[in-house]
């Protein structure tokens, strides 16, 4: 079974998942949030099956290594994470509405994976520089810092439509402490996760590049959303700011996020033009 | 006036402008290509603008006297912040004397009170029995008719925070040290040399190791789709024509040898000799081989022509290693062409020859980086303290609950208050839930 194929099985799974959260949040029915839930839950399944198929198939061809190496791989893994993250977060008093932002996230990085002819699709061999044991913790901690931060970004939005379309709409979503409360706590978690993965990134760095820190654009604009996060969480925990001023700066955030991501790779030239 | 410097210094407020400022700024040296040399910006940016970012030092701004002293400011605040939090914290953490009295019942932190009639010892095991399970072993102060029960969990996470800053500390400060007493440099040996001498870059004067390093072999092996797979130097320490120690160089795997780290970083063709040429004859279709030293003429079969090779460069047009053939007949001019190695696509076709260049001798250089940073284990140390410390900060909270029991002739009023440094209200909703069942409930 190849890999590519069972991905593009769960983008649809995800498609039908983030359509039936959907309607189970406009209906408020728990029924079909359990359906939306479990089908995203067997996407899920399917989905860390594709990876482990993948894993295999490297070996297969003679260039083992863990799936992480490549943009497609990236866009794959950091998928799986969002769907995680937001299934993990489903008991915060979100109802389907978070549920169903996550999935189509996830939905689309899926979708643009498969489809794009900016992606490869292929397995890759290795080359000297990323053939190492910290390629994994790195690449993981970091992605599941992104998914975190996704997560509070989607949560972000859904304030900020609060906010500005008082009356109907605003009665049917969560709660603006809720909503602020969520997003805290997703930085929080975001912030640590990020902190490992730059700091796994900057140990990998003095092994294979002989610094820790060189100001290569990728660590600089990690470093970045590090100070943005750090704000945020400074400005929460000890000047209590709350409502919409934190809501910006998580969206200020994810933006530094999809840069460090993307457009270092795209705009700027740098060391981690491989991803 | 003083203490309103020191207020500034110490303040959060200080600290967020600085993570703003460092965050905006930072994005500059990004734009700007860092640490090239001058001529290529001044090809780049017009006349003004070169001469505004030169004197803002935005070519090699993350090194520059007002980034430096952003991060000093920085610093100085975490510093003093961690100075002035540390006192009440420690207080807070590992208190002289624990208090059990109503002073913990404010009214911010009261959450519920309800009255009772059930049996006393019944009561006070259900209280105990729900404070073990959400928060910790319960500790009993007071008398018969008016009695709390305290719990308290996870005190130790608010030294986390304090971990976090120091170690961030550690790490300008690993940082500073690498900066003042480290170098970063370069060496070259050719196959089957040796060398004790680094360039490193900035200073005039090479430096010396105060040993040898000697190339025994260099190998470097590519995928079948020309990706390359692995460089690899093997390297003998030699002192004092003594053999040290070996160690086979790769990416990924330095050598560490007194106090200082060796990197495996380029390599290439320090000389090449014995060039092998097949030649197809077009009008049998047989195949020959030849090897030759530059400037040797061969004759070419069962014809009047010649073939020699005029040189060998190590890279042309980005295709690799390539000779300059010559193809010589009497009567016509000399055809010159590129033939570089290995190129099924790149073969030449002249007369009734068709030439590629198939194999030759070639002595690898290896590319090494030196580098010095007795900095590096401080960072290090900070890199481990601020995992643990943001761990124990963000993922535990600092839980304390408290339940009094006032006897009121038949009824006892059970008062429960709680607080949390982090997720107070869902601690507080956990409890709430809790122990509502104890009682009617009389106020809130």
């Amino acid at each position: 079974m190849n890999d590519t194929f069972l991905v593009s099985i769960v983008t649809f799974v995800y498609f039908f998942g983030a359509v039936t959260y959907l309607v189970s949040f406009i209906f408020g029915r728990k029924p079909i949030e359990r359906l939306a839930m479990t089908t995203v839950a067997l996407g899920a399944a399917l989905h860390t099956a594709a990876m482990g198929v993948r894993w295999v198939h490297s070996y297969e061809l003679g260039i083992g290594h863990i799936p992480l190496s490549n943009f497609y791989e990236s866009l794959v893994f950091f998928s799986w994470s969002v769907i995680v993250v937001s299934l993990l977060m489903r008991k915060q008093h979100m109802g389907g509405i978070i549920g169903s932002l996550g999935t189509f996230v996830a939905f689309l990085m899926l979708a643009y994976a498969s489809l794009s002819e900016n992606v490869i699709g292929e397995i890759q061999p290795l080359i000297p520089a990323l053939q190492s044991n910290w390629l994994a913790s790195h690449v993981m901690s970091s992605f599941l810092a992104y998914a975190c931060f996704a997560v509070s970004f989607c949560v972000s939005l859904l304030y900020l439509v609060r906010l500005t379309t008082p009356g109907r709409l605003a009665a049917f979503l969560p709660g603006e402490d809720i909503l602020d409360d969520v997003t805290y706590r997703m930085i929080s978690i975001g912030f640590v996760l990020l902190t490992l993965g730059i700091i796994t990134g900057a140990a990998w760095a003095e092994r294979a590049w002989g610094r820790y820190w060189g100001w290569d654009p990728k660590e600089t604009w990690s470093l970045i959303t590090w100070l943005i996060y750090g704000t945020f969480l400074h400005a929460r925990i000890a000047r209590g700011w709350k409502g919409l001023r934190m809501c910006i700066l998580s969206l200020i955030g994810f933006a530094a996020v999809v840069f460090t991501y993307l457009g270092v790779n795209y705009i700027l030239a740098g060391l981690h033009s491989y991803m | 006036m003083s203490t309103r410097i020191y207020n500034f210094l110490a303040s959060v407020r200080l600290a967020i402008v600085l993570f703003i400022a460092l965050a905006v700024t930072a994005i500059f040296g990004t734009v700007i290509q860092q640490g090239l040399p001058a001529a290529h910006y001044e090809q780049l940016y017009s006349p003004r603008l070169f001469s505004l970012f030169h004197a803002l030092d935005l070519f090699d701004m993350y090194h520059s006297w007002w980034f430096m002293c952003l991060l000093g400011l920085l610093a100085v605040n975490i510093t003093l912040c961690t100075v002035r939090q540390t006192p009440p914290v420690i207080r807070q953490v590992f208190p002289r004397t624990v208090k059990g009295d109503a002073s913990f019942f404010t009214p911010s932190r009261t959450i519920l009170t309800v009255g009772s009639t059930g049996d006393q010892a019944a009561l006070d095991r259900e209280i105990r029995r729900i404070l073990k399970a959400r928060v910790a072993e319960p500790r009993q102060t007071g008398e018969e008719r008016e009695r709390f029960f305290f719990a308290e969990r996870g005190r130790l996470s608010r030294l986390g925070m304090l971990l976090v800053h120091f170690s961030i500390l550690l790490i300008l400060g690993g940082g500073l040290i690498g900066t003042i007493y480290g170098f970063n440099g370069e060496m070259t040996i050719i196959e089957g040399e040796q060398a004790s001498r680094i360039t490193v870059a900035g200073r005039e004067e090479p430096v010396t190791l105060g040993f040898d390093l000697r190339c025994d072999d260099f190998t470097v092996d590519f995928y079948p789709n020309g990706m390359p797979k692995k460089f690899k130097t093997d390297l003998t320490v030699i002192e004092k024509g003594e053999r040290v120690l070996s160690h086979a160089l790769i990416v990924n795997d330095p050598l560490f040898y007194r106090g200082l780290r060796f990197y495996q970083a380029t390599y290439g063709i320090a000389s090449a000799s014995d060039f092998e040429i097949a030649l197809t004859d077009g009008r049998t279709g047989r195949e020959e081989r030849v090897r030759l030293t530059p400037m040797q003429k061969v004759p070419l079969p069962d014809s009047d022509a010649f073939f020699a090779v005029a040189r060998f460069t190590r890279d042309y047009k980005g295709f690799g290693p390539a000779v300059l053939g010559v193809f010589i007949t009497p009567d016509r001019p000399h055809e010159i062409f590129w033939l570089p190695y290995r190129d099924s696509h790149h073969t030449y076709r002249a007369g009734d020859f068709t030439f590629s260049f198939v194999d030759f001798n070639r002595q690898y250089y290896s590319g090494i980086q030196v580098t010095k940073d007795p900095g590096s284990l401080v960072v290090h140390a900070g890199f481990i303290l601020i995992l643990l410390g943001l761990a124990a900060g963000i993922f535990f909270s600092h839980k304390r609950a408290a339940v009094r029991v006032i006897e009121k002739g038949d009824t006892v009023e059970i008062t429960v208050a709680a607080t949390a440094n982090k997720n107070r209200r869902s601690f507080e909703e956990s409890l709430l839930k809790a122990f509502e069942t104890l009682g009617a409930r009389t106020e809130r």
